[in-house]
Formats: structure tokens, C-alpha cells, sequence
């Protein structure tokens, strides 16, 4: 019997890195990353109609400086161009920039760049035409951001102050995030919180959130809840079933309940395929509907390239 | 021909610990072997999911690396693949499942690139003994000869060097090197064969000896 030395794939062109590092050296690092996604996709509503979007189209830019000491000087900018594929372009391709300085496994960081409280949610649908959870209803990113994170072994902090800066043609509010979780075991806990000010002279508003999430071997489990004070209250539930190594089913709802007016249920169906040797590539399926009057059935398929 | 298989046939009888195996390396999802014993790997299809390795029996170095989904946010991650490892390890005609500790965030990530947490498990669930050392390489990463990487790399001091693959070889082939007309029946050309085959076997290393009983295994 023939015995041959079996081979596994492991990037597009022999000898070439499958992941971003770009350039490596003298404490430099470069790192380039992207995503591509690509759907087809008939929104869940009245009178959708089919149509091509991405979501994203993202070109990620990292550098670092290794300062010594265990400490790095670090820089972000991130590109975006959904918008513009889907000829929506009403501003700048920037996503993020921000540069900080981090020391061991705590970074602080300035500029344009997520709050604290994005890290917060467990919903697992690709699309929803409802808001994710109370935080993204509310906000989650800014322009003039102050971003502190620390992690642990089993514990991550982040936390986040956004300036007001009125007046400037950055001014969108002020808002000061939290955001706490812990793992142990197969569990996570999460908990989050946000003032904001939407705009300057405006009360300000509580939002508050926890989550949980259990990884039973067959399938993770989730759920969360957030409120905003006065506003909405909602919670999701998620289930992910590895169906097979290459193969996830996630199954989830949401519920949007404000303060005036009728609850929103919105349901969701997805199924993704990672090709077995390169992860970077996934197709999936999604469908999805709500419970409001004269909501038809969404459905989408596509295609994510990560690099 | 025939007389000559027969005549290898009957010498590797008298050799001991004659069991022809080989050492299968199970990867878990989102390990890549970028070289094996100082070759880079080729390249296989979009669908070909076997992910594992059949290497001989003995010593065997692979160069590995493992990329992870690191969470970004609550939804959305960035992939991230650790520094490239050199494994060194001996086995036997066993089954070796090579796997990782679950990394998703940036601080598992950098304790994973700061000391090995490969896991190499034989068919009874017992440890495989490894040694690991980082193939690093300073400039643009893109397009990484390995195969130089490596060459230098075994020359090294590195606990993980393999400086045996620095040694050419003859690899053996189904196709005799040489085809000979042998007269039928002679016995006394057949008695210097056999000699000759005992003097060199005795004569090649232990990797030589185990590439040879492999070809001959295969050819029948």
C-alpha cells in the first residue's frame, strides 16, 4: 500500500503569511486586516425588495511600536466603504483612528473609535432591523473618545469617556461608558452601563445592561437585557449549534419593548459554513421577520472573506 | 528483480523491530503546518479538510502556527495568527492529536505566543514530549521562505533544530536507481548483493535505515 505524506492546505500561495502581519521588525509591527462581506439580501418589513449589500467592506490598519519595558505606543485607522459601494456616500470612508500607549494588558487610547459599551450584546444574527441591544440604540461610538481597557485572565474592564467638545464640528454629545465581564468555567457574565447627553443642554440618560452566556459543548446559549430609563427596555436569546466543524446554526429573538407604543419582536434563522482550511472564508444564510402589522419575511445570503 | 526484492526481503526479516508504521498528526481547526522536516508544504484544495499529517517513524520537526478569531466587539472579531513554531518531537506508530488552548482575546493570545501551549497527545491519551522554539523572522512577512527559514534556523543553537535535515539524503523512490540486466540464476552475483545490501544498512543512520524499510514496504 502506497503511503504518501498528506498535506494540508494552509494559504492561498506557498509561503505566504494567511493572516495580516505585514511587516515584523526593529519593534515595528504592521499589520493589515480586512472584511469583505457581500449579501444579497431582502429586508425584513413592508414592501422590501432584494437588493446587493456589503456589509463590510473594511481595511484595518495597525502599527505598534514596542517602547520597551512592556510598554507599546499603538496607532488604528480603519476604513470603510460600504457606504460608498451601495452609493450612500454622504461623508468620510474613516471608521476609526486613534492611537494609544499600552502598558502590559492595559491600554488607554484617543480619537475615533468605539465606546465601551459596544463590547456589550449577545445577539447572533448576521442582519436585524432592530436595534441590538439598548447601547446601540443609544450610541456606541464617537469622535473625541477616551478609551481605557485592562484584561485579565478570566476578566476584561474597558471603559470610555466621549467629550462634548461644543461647538466643534466633532460635538455630538457626551457620554461616559462602562463595561465589565468574567468567564469561569463555560460562563460568561457581562455587565454594562451609560450616561449619555445626547446633545449639550439635554438630560441626561441611564442605560444599564447584563448578559450571560453558557458554552455547552453542543451549543452556546445566551441572553441579555438592557434598559435606558424612560426610553425602551429589551433582551435577546441566542442559541449557536455547531452542526458540524465546518458548520454553525445560530438561532436568536429579540425583543424591543418602549415606553410608548407596542413591544417588537423580531426573530432570527442563520446558518454559516467556515471552509475547513481556510477560516478567513465563510457563506451565509439568514431569515428573519418581526411581529409587527404588515412585516414580511427577509432573508439574505452572502459570502465573508476575513484577512 | 524478483530474486533481489526476494533477497531484500529476507534481510529485513533479521532486522529488528521490524514493524513498518508511521506517526499520524491530527490538527485541530485553525492550525496551519507550514513546513514539515524542512519542506515547505503544498499547497491543497478549498474542500480537501483532512487536516492531519502522516510522517515516518523518529524524530520530526513541523513549523505551525494557529489562527484565531480574536473578539473585536460584541460583534465582529479580527483574525490573528500567532507567531510560527517549531515543533520537535519522536514518536512511533502512533496516532499524535496536536491542539491548542481556545484563543479569543488579545491577552490569551500574547500568553500563547510567549511560552508554547502546543498539545501533543498520542493515541492513549498520554503527553508527547516536545521541544518548541519561534521562527522568527525580522522585515516584510509577506511571502515567507520557510525552507531558507528553517535551513538556518537547524543550524542554530535553537533547542527545537533539527541539524539531521541539514544532512542530504537519497530519497528513495518506486523506480530502481539503476536497472540492471541480471543473468538468471547466478548465485554468486546474488551472495555480493546481499552483502553489499548488509554493509551499507549497517552503514546509514537511523533515518536512512527507517526511509529505506518505508520504500521497501511500499514497493510490495
Amino acid at each position: 500500500m502506497k503511503k504518501l505524506l498528506l498535506a494540508v492546505a494552509v494559504s492561498v500561495a506557498a509561503g505566504s503569511a494567511s493572516a495580516a502581519t505585514i511587516y515584523e521588525g526593529n519593534g515595528f509591527t504592521y499589520k493589515l486586516n480586512g472584511d469583505l462581506q457581500v449579501q444579497l439580501r431582502k429586508e425584513v418589513g413592508d414592501d422590501e425588495h432584494a437588493d446587493v449589500e456589503f456589509d463590510d467592506l473594511e481595511l484595518k490598519n495597525y502599527v505598534s511600536y514596542d517602547l520597551g519595558n512592556d510598554m507599546k505606543a499603538f496607532g488604528r485607522v480603519d476604513f470603510g466603504f460600504k457606504d460608498a459601494a451601495e452609493d450612500k456616500q454622504d461623508g468620510s470612508d474613516l471608521e476609526e483612528a486613534y492611537v494609544g500607549l499600552a502598558f502590559g494588558n492595559t491600554s488607554i487610547s484617543f480619537g475615533k473609535q468605539n465606546f465601551a459599551t459596544d463590547e456589550f450584546g449577545i445577539e447572533e444574527a448576521i442582519e436585524l432591523v432592530s436595534d441590538e441591544d439598548r447601547f446601540d440604540a443609544m450610541g456606541t461610538d464617537g469622535d473625541d473618545t477616551i478609551r481605557l481597557d485592562v484584561e485579565f485572565e478570566n476578566a476584561y474592564i474597558a471603559a470610555s469617556y466621549e467629550m462634548e467638545a461644543e461647538g466643534e464640528s466633532s460635538e455630538n454629545g457626551e457620554y461616559f461608558d462602562l463595561f465589565a465581564s468574567t468567564k469561569f468555567a463555560s460562563v460568561t457574565l457581562a455587565a454594562a452601563y451609560q450616561n449619555a447627553t445626547p446633545s449639550i443642554g439635554a438630560d441626561d440618560i441611564d442605560t444599564w445592561g447584563v448578559s450571560a452566556s453558557y458554552d455547552a459543548g453542543f451549543a452556546t446559549l445566551a441572553a441579555d437585557y438592557s434598559s435606558t430609563d424612560d426610553i425602551a427596555d429589551q433582551y435577546n436569546v441566542a442559541a449557536v449549534f455547531a452542526a458540524a466543524s465546518t458548520t454553525d446554526i445560530a438561532l436568536g429573538m429579540v425583543n424591543t419593548d418602549p415606553e410608548n407604543g407596542d413591544d417588537v419582536t423580531e426573530w432570527y434563522a442563520n446558518v454559516t459554513y467556515k471552509f475547513p482550511t481556510q477560516k478567513n472564508v465563510r457563506l451565509f444564510a439568514e431569515i428573519a421577520d418581526t411581529d409587527e402589522d404588515d412585516s414580511d419575511l427577509g432573508y439574505l445570503a452572502g459570502m465573508r472573506i476575513k484577512f | 528483480m524478483q530474486n533481489l526484492s526476494k533477497h531484500l526481503g529476507i534481510l529485513t526479516a533479521f532486522i529488528p523491530s521490524l514493524v513498518f508504521g508511521d506517526v499520524t498528526v491530527q490538527l485541530n481547526q485553525g492550525t496551519n503546518v507550514v513546513a514539515v522536516n524542512g519542506q515547505e508544504v503544498d499547497q491543497g484544495n478549498l474542500f480537501n479538510g483532512t487536516g492531519s499529517l502522516t510522517l515516518e517513524n523518529g524524530k520530526n520537526q513541523i513549523a505551525v502556527e494557529y489562527t484565531a478569531e480574536i473578539e473585536e466587539s460584541a460583534d465582529d472579531f479580527i483574525l490573528e495568527t500567532s507567531e510560527t513554531y517549531v515543533l520537535l518531537f519522536e514518536a512511533e506508530d502512533t496516532a499524535i492529536t496536536l491542539t491548542t488552548p481556545d484563543i479569543s482575546s488579545q491577552y490569551e493570545l500574547k500568553k500563547f505566543n510567549r511560552s508554547p501551549q502546543w498539545k501533543l497527545t498520542d493515541a492513549h491519551g498520554q503527553a508527547v514530549p516536545y521541544t518548541a522554539d519561534i521562527l522568527k523572522k525580522e522585515g516584510f512577512q509577506l511571502a515567507r521562505n520557510y525552507e531558507t527559514e528553517l535551513k538556518v534556523f537547524n543550524q542554530s543553537n535553537s533547542k527545537a533544530a533539527l541539524p539531521e535535515l541539514q544532512v542530504e539524503r537519497h530519497t528513495f523512490k518506486q523506480q530502481p536507481v539503476a536497472v540492471y540486466e541480471t543473468p538468471a540464476q547466478d548465485s554468486t552475483d546474488q551472495k555480493m548483493v546481499g552483502q553489499m545490501l548488509q554493509f551499507w544498512y549497517q552503514q546509514a543512520d537511523q533515518n536512512t535505515r527507517d526511509k529505506f524499510k518505508s520504500w521497501i514496504k511500499t514497493s510490495q
